[in-house]
């Protein structure tokens, strides 16, 4: 140590008293930084520590790796409840018991890891099917008629597509307006949404260029959207209402399909047209079967069948660590048109 | 104050310098903590970027539709996958299809051993495993990723040339899953589980 007598230091300026309190004073400021620089350090080792931990973000990614199995297995479920069922409430219940059925499975699955997963269906819109499977049949009713409404007051349509023979259709120029293609009698499907506007789809032949078919829609407000065109392949060409293609090709005019929430659905001059076609309504079979088709028929004619259009699932997750609880909105092919 | 008295002072305050300078160096040295993240082999971070890997290999195998296709690769006669050992399973971490190519990828160029095991549920509610490929005992930093694929009753199995056969699960004798709920479509509920370990 330093001297630290209070002798005078012979020197001037008493040095020695001086540097003591010096030594003390650096010694005191070192103590103090050491142990600053431990609690940093420590600080920082922990916050490293536990940031880079995957514990959190792996538990959740479980969590959600669940929703997403299970999303795909209620839309799996809702189509065996569709193929099966012949009334809405077998169509209910068959939806319910394979919910109920894979609940468990993936239970005892989670279980393993100590992990608590279940899944309550919460409510279920009925649906009705109409289809039509014959390709040389028109596109009218059950009983001729080539004007009539397949459904109305449906809260929703989905997976709209029509596969028409090119050859079965009535020929206008490629650019005719309406007056000319319903001159022409050319086949025209009416969709009106939840307001009451309604949009007309033209399907004809081009008279001036040879296997052409033509869409074109008569918009709501009444302007003829630009035509799609498409070849018809293997003399068939595919309207996709609900995805907005024509042939697999995207068809801008078709929009209006996925942009409105349709509530009815018309074919006009139906005589014009054959070919298969299928939708989805958001209504059940019993309110929309008015004879126009045949419930549960044959191919040979237009027919219905119940569906559920869509359903909600409550999925509950527990971990050790994580809960998790969120509603599934299950709607296949969820494109409404 | 002499001369002399000054000198040993110095000498003193030399020795206590030099004390306080080596104390500094020692605790400095001392702080420097073994912790977990300290590079190892067994690193939280490499067992971390692992288990990423593996949950990400599953989730894209899941999503681009090649995971199921793994489960269902299924020789009916030897009662195994096509092309495994002896056991069934395939000894090293790769098997054939899209899947087994993504895990070739992933992990052998890497140095990573993996095991892949097939959980499902037995008629009896109770859960049995099915081995596709398995490399060995994993080490005490293994890490695992799973994910869970839904089988059907008409579900068809592969053949060797990795196209779908005519032989559906439900009239499959010696697939290693049985139907766990013969009433519904459903025909069990696999979780695949991928464990990764540095070799």
């Amino acid at each position: 140590m330093a001297h630290v007598s209070r002798t005078p230091d012979p020197a001037p300026g008493g040095r020695t008293a001086d540097r003591a309190q010096l030594m003390l004073a650096t010694a005191l400021v070192l103590a103090t930084l050491f142990v600053a620089l431990a609690l940093v350090m420590n600080a920082v080792i922990f916050t490293e520590n536990v940031a880079t931990q995957a514990d959190a973000s792996g538990r959740v990614h479980e969590a959600l790796g669940y929703r997403n199995v299970a999303n795909e297995a209620l839309t799996r479920a809702i189509a065996d409840a569709d193929a099966g069922g012949t009334t809405p409430a077998t169509v209910r219940s068959a939806f319910r018991a394979e919910v109920a059925n894979w609940s468990d499975l993936a239970a005892s699955q989670a279980a393993v890891n100590g992990h608590d997963l279940t899944l309550t269906v919460a409510s279920m819109t009925d649906g009705t099917r109409l289809v039509q499977a014959n390709a040389s049949r028109p596109l009218t009713n059950a009983s001729g008629a080539a004007d009539w409404t397949l459904v109305d007051g449906a809260a929703g349509v989905r997976s709209f597509a029509l596969t028409l023979t090119a050859s079965s259709l009535a020929a206008a120029p490629g650019d005719a307006n309406v007056t000319t293609l319903r001159a022409a009698g050319a086949f025209e499907v009416g969709l009106t949404n939840s307001s009451g506007a309604t949009w007309r789809v033209f399907v004809y032949r081009d008279s001036t260029v040879s296997n052409v078919v033509v869409v074109r829609v008569l918009n709501a407000d009444g302007s003829l959207a630009p035509a799609c065109n498409a070849t018809a392949t293997n003399g068939t060409v595919t309207v996709g209402v609900s995805n907005a293609s024509v042939e697999g090709a995207p068809c801008a005019a078709l929009g209006f399909a996925a942009r409105n929430t349709v509530q009815a659905v018309a074919f006009r001059s139906g005589y014009a047209a054959r070919g298969t076609y299928a939708l989805e309504a958001a209504r059940v079979e019993t309110a929309v079967d008015d004879g126009d088709v045949v419930h549960l028929g044959g191919p040979s004619v237009p027919a219905s069948r119940p569906t559920l259009y869509a359903a909600t699932v409550s999925l509950e997750y527990a971990g050790p660590k994580v809960g998790y609880r969120t509603t599934l909105a299950v709607v296949p092919e969820a494109v409404h048109g | 104050m002499t001369a002399a008295d000054r000198g040993q002072a110095f000498t003193l305050e030399g020795f206590v310098a030099a004390l306080v300078l080596l104390s500094s160096v020692v605790f400095a040295l001392q702080m420097t903590a073994v912790t977990p993240l300290s590079p190892s082999t067994s690193s939280q971070h490499l067992e971390g970027q692992q288990a990423a890997v593996a949950a990400g290999l599953l989730d894209q195998a899941a999503a681009n539709g090649s995971l199921r296709p793994a489960l269902l690769y299924w020789n009916e006669s030897t009662g195994g996958f096509h092309g495994a050992s002896a056991k069934g399973y395939y000894t090293s971490c790769t098997a054939p299809l899209a899947f087994g190519v993504r895990l070739d990828r992933a992990f052998t160029d890497r140095g990573v051993a993996c095991n892949v095991q097939l959980r499902y549920v037995t008629a009896t509610g109770s859960l049995g495993v099915e081995r596709l490929v398995y490399a060995g005992t994993p080490t005490d930093d293994a890490v695992l990723a799973s994910a869970t694929v839904t089988l059907y009753d008409d579900d068809v199995l592969y053949g060797v040339d990795g196209r779908p056969t005519g032989t559906t699960l439900a009239n499959a004798t010696t697939f290693y899953a049985p139907d766990a709920d013969p009433g519904s479509p459903v025909y069990n509920v696999v979780q695949v589980q991928v464990i990764a370990w540095r070799m």
